[in-house]
């Protein structure tokens, strides 16, 4: 078998040459270190400061992140619904000290773009010749009036992961039966297009289990929404009539709230909520737009094929933050985002041409505690643009069976294990 | 434009290592023709590959999702396949498989099975 043969050879060449990293560790001890800074320690800063170290092992890599510990948003929603805690959603960086990565606990305040410079909250500086933010994303809290950070503590938006996904969960167990939930959510484009409708279906889940009088008004600013028809089926199936959804040309757009009254105004009704869920206006966090690495709609426009900044050299911008679109924001892009720009990040620093590639996503929605859909895409970034890969992707099949739906769950959960492992453990 | 920020010896290793690596996968190339280029964690295959471990971890503890370090190559390639081919298929895999072209699968299946080669000699 010659194939087996010189597939032993390769292999062997490989591993004397350092295994799946580029360069045995003398030749490395040699070179000049390159810096690495990436500005944000979520889905896509953990995982690219992670693989750009493991590929390039003589680079210098800082991770700078204000939080000493990360909590997850993908299966927050499970939180809601009391089907999970809070500590399974949380993780350490002490898996990416370990690999030689250095954790610089602050906020990144500025960066000038010429000088190749990071200033921090604290006043430090960091040097870079690349720099990658995935800061995700920031709250537009001037955008919806009377929505402002205060008012979050009353009308909690649990959009970032930790206490406001717990208070949102405090006031659900505190309602009384026979109650009314309203979740309000922003106009597209926003962090993870089918949250707000899972995020819809746990919380059905939990009233109809434990306050079976509720109601669940989920009042849209948009006209159609991500695995619409799955969604509506579900609800219908699970949830009988508890659900009812209204599109932004039904009234459905909130345009003004008052905290203390939990009241939600629409062009033509106030509405009064027992428990309210504002998932407010969005943009890239606050630090791209610093940078000025945003343009005018608040996202930041890149390059597809190295995720290089269209407006700052030497920045490469992924996750939430990006304009990536047909690509969503959700985790799995950021995961696969950062293992491409890490990629070729370390091919351009080492002299080659950065080269396109397909990449993917999958998004799994649980509808109910062990049931969920799910929408999956592939895109091409050839040419510095993302694409649709014709024919593929798609969503569940309509003719949605239990055990289809169950089996989705199941695979959601190895997802979670798995994109979380990539980032942190 | 790219100015290379390691020094000129550690790109001409690189090359030499580039030129080692290239002839090794020369005779890699399988029977669908394609020329798999596994001499690198920076390569297409490498890159392609890079997707896959969002969901499909190499060992651990999955149990609806298939952990990678149990495929050959051959086997890699043909489930692939039959994922694009299969046209009433609806899995997550059915709707991404049909993404790839049967070369960027000869090259993933490829530079799979052998980072599981290499993970199974480094135990
Ligand atoms: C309810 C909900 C459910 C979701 N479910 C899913 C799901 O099932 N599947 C899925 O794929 N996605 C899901 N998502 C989307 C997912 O959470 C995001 O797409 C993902 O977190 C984006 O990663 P990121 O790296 O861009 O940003 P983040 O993960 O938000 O990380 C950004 C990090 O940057 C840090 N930071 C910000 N500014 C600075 C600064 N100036 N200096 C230093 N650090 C800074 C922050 O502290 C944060 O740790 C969900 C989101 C929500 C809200």
């Amino acid at each position: 078998m010659t194939i087996s043969i010189s597939r032993r050879r390769l292999i062997m060449s490989m591993s004397a040459l350092g295994l799946s990293g580029l360069l045995a560790p003398s030749v490395l001890a040699q070179t000049a270190k390159a810096k690495l800074v990436v500005i944000g320690g979520g889905f896509g800063g953990a995982t690219a400061a992670r693989f750009a170290k493991r590929l390039l092992p003589s680079l210098s890599v800082t991770l700078v992140e204000p939080n000493a510990n990360y909590v997850a948003c993908p299966f927050s929603n499970l939180v809601i619904g009391g089907l999970r805690s809070i500590e399974q959603q949380t993780f350490s960086y002490g898996a990416l000290s370990a690999e030689g990565i250095t954790i610089v606990r602050a906020m990144a305040r500025d960066v000038d773009a010429a000088a190749k410079i990071v200033t921090l909250d604290n006043g430090t500086t960091l040097n870079y010749d690349r720099l990658i933010l995935s800061p995700g994303i920031d709250f537009r809290w001037d955008a919806l009036q009377g929505y402002d950070q205060a008012a979050s503590e009353q009308l909690p938006h649990a959009w970032k992961a930790g206490a406001q996904t717990e208070l949102l969960r405090k006031q659900l167990q505190a309602m009384d039966d026979g109650g009314v939930v309203a979740i309000s959510v922003t106009a597209a484009p926003f962090r993870c297009p089918p949250g707000p409708y899972e995020r819809a279906s746990l919380i059905a889940y939990y009233l109809k289990k434990n306050k079976p009088k509720s109601k669940l008004l989920i009042l849209d600013s948009n006209e159609k929404f991500s695995k619409q028809g799955l969604f509506t089926t579900s609800w219908k199936n699970l949830y009988g009539d508890m659900v009812e959804w209204r599109a932004a040309s039904n009234d459905g757009r909130v345009n003004r709230v008052e905290a203390n009254s939990k009241t939600l105004h629409t062009d033509f009704e106030s509405l009064k909520a027992d428990v309210a869920n504002i998932i407010p206006p969005q943009h890239a966090g606050v630090i791209a737009q610093r940078v000025r690495a945003a343009s005018d709609s608040g996202w930041c426009p890149i390059n597809a094929t190295t995720f290089e900044s269209t407006l700052v050299p030497n920045v490469h911008v992924i996750g939430d933050a990006s304009i990536a679109s047909p690509m969503p924001k959700s985790a799995f892009s950021a995961n696969a985002q950062a293992k491409v720009c890490a990629i070729q990040i370390v091919r351009l620093l080492t002299g080659l041409d950065a080269e396109a590639t397909t990449l993917a996503n999958t998004c799994f929605s649980y509808v109910a505690e062990d049931k969920a859909i799910s929408v999956s895409g592939v895109y091409s970034n050839e040419g510095g643009q993302f694409a649709n890969m014709p024919g593929a992707g798609g969503v569940s099949p309509a003719d949605l069976s239990i055990s289809f739906q169950q089996q989705e769950a199941a695979q959601a959960a190895d997802w979670f294990k798995a994109i979380t492992g990539e980032a942190f453990s | 434009m790219n100015r290379p920020l390691v020094d000129a010896s550690l790109a001409l290793v690189l090359g030499l290592m580039f030129i080692a690596l290239a002839s090794c996968s020369t005779a890699v190339s399988n029977k669908s023709g394609a020329m798999p280029d596994l001499s690198t964690g920076v390569s297409q295959a490498a890159v392609l590959s890079s997707v896959c471990t969002g969901c499909h971890t190499s060992g651990g503890s999955a149990k609806a999702l298939v952990s990678l370090q149990d495929y050959s190559a051959n086997l890699l390639q043909r489930k692939l396949l039959e994922y694009k081919n299969e046209a009433d298929g609806a899995t997550v895999m059915h709707r991404i498989a049909r993404g790839y072209s049967e070369q960027q699968i000869v090259l993933i299946a490829d530079y799979v099975s052998a980072q599981n080669q290499i993970q199974s000699a480094g135990k």
